[in-house]
């Protein structure tokens, strides 16, 4: 037996496990593809955290992309005045901006 | 008597560095707000140095000479640094041309190609030589953010002719206190000039690069390349963030989801990855029949070039120095102290750019170490102690001093508040080492089409398990929120002095009435 110290043989022991953990997984990927969908959530958008469009102050919504200073006054002075904005409809409305744009924008917001 | 207390009490009397970097930093900040004299610092320092002569005075005298030299030297750095050459390129902007500006210039940075949808832009720092305006040609100097917007061939190290116009670089209007154009001058651009899409940019001749930083970029390449060739471009951008600090690859929504979790620090290269970096280096090194002080330098130079390929920013220069210098002790036989060595680290960062001292990332990487150092142990001491809780209590102990630190000066520059991060760094930290590891595993089998491919799917696995957790933690409600109001720079002042306050307090044992500590 070689000589080896115990940093050596923790590092082999974690190389091992990590070479069985990725044959596992890539065995279970063979046998069922669909769990590699799972393996999604750095590449699908829809996992961007989203801001309540009811709730987020002034500081928040112009962090936006497509939403300035004057679009963020008005969604609140709306929210003051109608209490809340309940879909992307009356976003657009409102900001009387493009389908296109509306469609990005309401990919930010959640609309409780 | 006072002063010698005063010292001792702050602990600088056995830790020179703290007080030389202390000296050296308010120098700074007293240059950038108070405006003395070209003659105001040496007539200062020869006083003291007068004052010093006075038998009564010479014994009690070294520290605050030391001191008052160290504030004239940081004085003397800023007003260097900054100071402007007459035929300096900034001072030429707006000039009345009558056409055209033609510019000289030998590019002196990597060259950035950006496509979007609409343009092609190519981005660079260039170093003026000649500005041509009406006719009449005149030598300058100084740094330029060149943007040519259209396709161009453009090599780093070559001579270029640039027609175009000059003005001051622009300063994005956004939210909270971060400056473009601050963080441009701390570069010491002062200047951009833009090649319109007919514009001339023509290459005069290519000198090339010295081999050093071609090898620094050959090797970020072969990293990112690596990457780009094993995982998806969301993952790939990830670890290309995590190991080299090249932050563009990196998805909106991952760094939305990094933003709201509080873990942003962890796409920062920094004292992590450094640290596991450097013990990588020295347990491969471990590995050879090589004396261990051989190992050692060997680990410092490779930490070195680490930093030097990951951007050098201010927290990987930071956290390279600090453990150089805490291999070095061991090399040298000397006994190694945290806080003094954390003041050489600003101390090499200072001295070479002191404009870094008022740079968000410098500031946030050095308060959080500070505070993991003075109060954590506090932190620590508060919970019940045994042997099973002492994990959970010091990792507890971090994430909370850790939080505590940055949490005045994120308030003041993004003017939000992430209480998650306190949970979120939990798992977070381990789950980052684990990451860190597996990148590196797959970087050495990466010739081994079949071994990499296995550990890449690890690697796959725990990435997007990761950011899923982090994910979970953002839908937390009240884990993050914006400051209706940025506060000001007295209220992150008066918040810092709170807290040294309570430091202070804790760390002596100083009772304190109730009133003033609800009043605290």
């Amino acid at each position: 037996m070689w000589p080896f110290t115990d940093q050596e043989r923790q590092a082999a022991l974690f190389l091992v496990f990590v070479l069985i953990a990725g044959i596992s997984i890539k065995l279970i990927f063979f046998i069922a593809p669909p769990a590699q969908a799972s393996l999604r959530v750095l590449d699908d958008a829809r996992y961007r955290p989203k801001i309540n469009i009811n709730r987020a102050g002034y500081n928040e919504l112009i962090t936006v992309p497509h939403l300035g200073p004057s679009s963020a006054a008005k969604i609140i002075h709306y929210r003051e005045a109608r209490q809340r904005i309940r879909n992307p409809a009356e976003l657009a409305y409102l900001l009387k901006k493009k389908p296109r744009t509306v469609r990005v924008l309401s990919g930010y917001f959640q609309w409780l | 008597m006072a002063v010698t207390r005063f010292f001792s009490c702050v602990g600088v009397t056995h830790r020179p560095c703290v007080l030389i970097a202390l000296g050296f930093c308010l120098g700074i900040v007293l240059e950038r707000f108070i405006p003395v004299p070209v003659w105001g610092w040496p007539a200062i320092l020869s006083a003291v140095f007068i004052g010093a002569l006075v038998p009564y005075w010479r014994r009690k005298s070294f520290g605050i000479l030391l001191a008052c030299a160290c504030v004239c030297a940081g004085a003397a750095a800023l007003r260097s640094y900054t100071a402007l050459a007459d035929n300096h390129i900034s001072r030429f902007i707006g000039l009345p041309a009558g056409g055209e500006l033609m510019l000289k210039c030998r590019v002196v940075s990597e060259v950035e190609n950006k496509q979007t949808a609409r343009q092609v832009r190519v981005k660079f720092t260039a170093e003026a030589m000649e500005l041509t305006a009406g006719g009449v040609s005149r030598r300058v100097c100084g740094r330029v953010l060149v943007t040519v917007f259209r396709a161009a061939e453009v090599a780093e190290g070559s001579e270029l002719l640039l027609s175009g116009n000059l003005r001051a670089p622009s300063s994005f209007g956004g939210r909270g206190r971060l400056s473009y154009t601050e963080t441009l001058s701390s570069q010491k651009i002062r200047a951009a000039f833009n090649v319109k899409k007919r514009g001339l940019c023509k290459t005069l001749n290519n000198r090339g690069v010295f081999f050093l930083p071609a090898w620094g970029r050959f090797c970020r390449w072969w990293l990112n390349e690596v990457y780009a060739r094993y995982l998806s471009p969301g993952e790939a951008g990830l670890m290309q963030g995590l190991i080299t600090g090249e932050r563009s690859g990196i998805t909106e929504h991952v760094k939305e989801i990094f933003l709201r979790s509080g873990t942003s620090h962890i796409l920062a290269v920094s004292g992590m990855n450094v640290a596991m970096v450097a013990y990588g280096i020295f347990f491969v090194l471990s590995l050879l029949p090589v004396p261990r002080t051989v190992r050692m330098l060997a680990a410092v130079v490779l930490t070195a070039w680490y930093a030097y390929v990951a951007g050098s920013s201010s927290p990987v220069v930071r956290s390279a120095v600090m453990s150089s210098v805490f291999l070095l002790s061991y090399v040298l036989e000397r006994e190694q102290e945290t806080l003094n060595t954390l003041a050489i680290a600003v101390l090499a960062i200072v001295v070479v750019n002191p404009t870094q001292l008022f740079d968000v990332g410098f500031q946030l990487s050095f308060i959080g170490v500070l505070s993991l150092i003075l109060i954590s142990p506090l932190i620590v001491g508060l919970f019940p102690e045994g042997k099973q809780a002492r994990f959970w209590n010091e990792y507890l102990g971090v994430s909370i001093a850790a939080f505590l630190g940055t949490t005045g000066i994120v308030a003041y520059y993004f003017g939000t508040i992430t209480p998650v991060s306190l949970l979120a760094n939990i798992p977070a930290v381990p789950l980052v080492a684990l990451i860190t590891a597996l990148g590196a595993i797959l970087l050495i089998f990466s010739g081994i089409p079949f071994f990499a491919s296995v550990v890449a799917v690890a690697l796959k696995t725990a990435l997007n398990l990761f950011v899923g957790i982090l994910y979970l933690f953002t839908l937390i409600p009240g884990g993050f929120f914006y400051l209706d109001m940025i506060p000001s720079l007295w209220q992150a002042l008066m918040y810092y002095f709170l807290l040294l306050s309570l430091i202070w307090f804790t760390h002596h044992k100083v009772r304190i009435h109730p009133v003033w500590a609800i009043g605290l």
